[in-house]
């Protein structure tokens, strides 16, 4: 079972479009639900933790491997 | 909801927005570290985009296949060409000025749209009701599917998918078609030559790039600035560089 309910592919995108695409996904779920959001932009890093203090959604995980950075955000 | 063609009289705006000077276009601008306004992202918005709700600051950064930034995109296609900022029906008319002024395939924008938001019955400044064609409407009884995602519904019985994406891809096609002449009308009340677009955006892109570098390397809170632009020369003066370790001015010539 996975431990997120939508995906997000944001590979290839610079900032700021991973962070206004996972908005409009987070909008489109329920709370509780989690979003996993993967890019490749370094500056995602700094922007989701930006995004979810701003919006008080929940960063669960941020993990990078290959040159690929995953995030986890519920949805408060 | 009042709908909105998407369009905007560049003569029109306030001086705090968008002016002519003899040195050219001139658009404020702010930069702030961190903004308050829902995304929290870094960078720098348009100052007539500042207090819309759909709009992200933008970096340096470039897409994938674009050479210049959100930021240029929002300047160029949208406010020089007279269309508003945010909404799907000006993003149709903006996308087609980036495709004539990148040479990028806006298709895929067009249906990444499709999927994102319409086919949620989601549209920006006007209902879904106002923005489909009269000919994806027939069909739909709008006094028992009344809101967005009712007459979603109603269409996805009566196509199948791919069938629904291409007759609203379409549609956007249609949309943006319809602010060419516009836009070119647009630039030269301004001064600006149609014909230099993609040489005056690698120009504001080499001028934001400079700058943000700056900023970003200098963790500068909050600044202000306006962009002056015509045909030759691109430029960005700073308002206030008292300790901020910045030229009042960068710019860059065009082509």
């Amino acid at each position: 079972m996975s431990d997120f309910d939508m995906e997000l592919d944001a590979r290839g995108l610079n900032c700021p479009l991973p962070i206004l695409r996972a908005k409009k996904s987070i909008n489109s779920m329920t709370v509780g639900q989690v979003l996993r959001i993967t890019a490749t932009d370094p500056g995602s890093v700094k922007d989701f933790e930006a995004f979810c203090q701003q919006t008080g959604n929940e960063l669960l995980a941020t993990t990078q491997e290959g040159g690929e950075y995953q995030f986890n955000i519920r949805k408060s | 909801m009042q709908t909105s063609l998407g369009f905007r009289d560049v003569h029109a705006y306030p001086p705090a927005y968008l002016s002519l000077s003899l040195a050219g276009v001139c658009v404020p601008v702010s930069y702030q570290k961190i903004w308050e306004d829902g995304f929290g992202a870094r960078g720098w918005k348009l100052d007539v985009a500042s207090t819309d709700p759909a709009i992200i600051a933008s970096t340096r950064e470039t897409g994938g296949r674009i050479p210049t930034s959100v930021l240029i995109h929002d300047l160029l296609d949208h406010l020089l060409s007279g269309f508003e900022i945010s909404g799907h029906r000006a993003e149709a008319m903006a996308l087609v000025q980036l495709g004539k002024r990148t040479g990028s395939d806006i298709c895929r924008d067009y249906l990444q749209m499709v999927r994102e938001d319409l086919i949620y019955g989601h549209v920006n400044h006007e209902l879904l009701s106002t923005f489909l064609p009269q000919k994806l409407l027939a069909n739909v009884p709008l006094d028992k599917y009344a809101d967005g995602q009712g007459i979603i519904q109603a269409l996805q019985v009566q196509f199948d998918e791919d069938e629904l994406d291409e007759q609203l891809v379409q549609h956007f096609h249609d949309l943006g078609e319809r602010g060419k002449e516009h836009a070119q009308d647009s630039w030269r009340l301004l001064g600006l030559k149609p014909s230099r677009c993609r040489e005056i955006g690698l120009a504001l892109q080499r001028v934001l790039t400079e700058v943000d570098q700056c900023v970003e390397s200098k963790g500068i809170e909050q600044l202000n600035a306006t962009f002056i632009i015509n045909n030759e020369q691109c430029a960005l003066e700073i308002c206030n560089t008292a300790g901020s370790g910045l030229r009042k001015r960068y710019s860059s010539r065009v082509g």
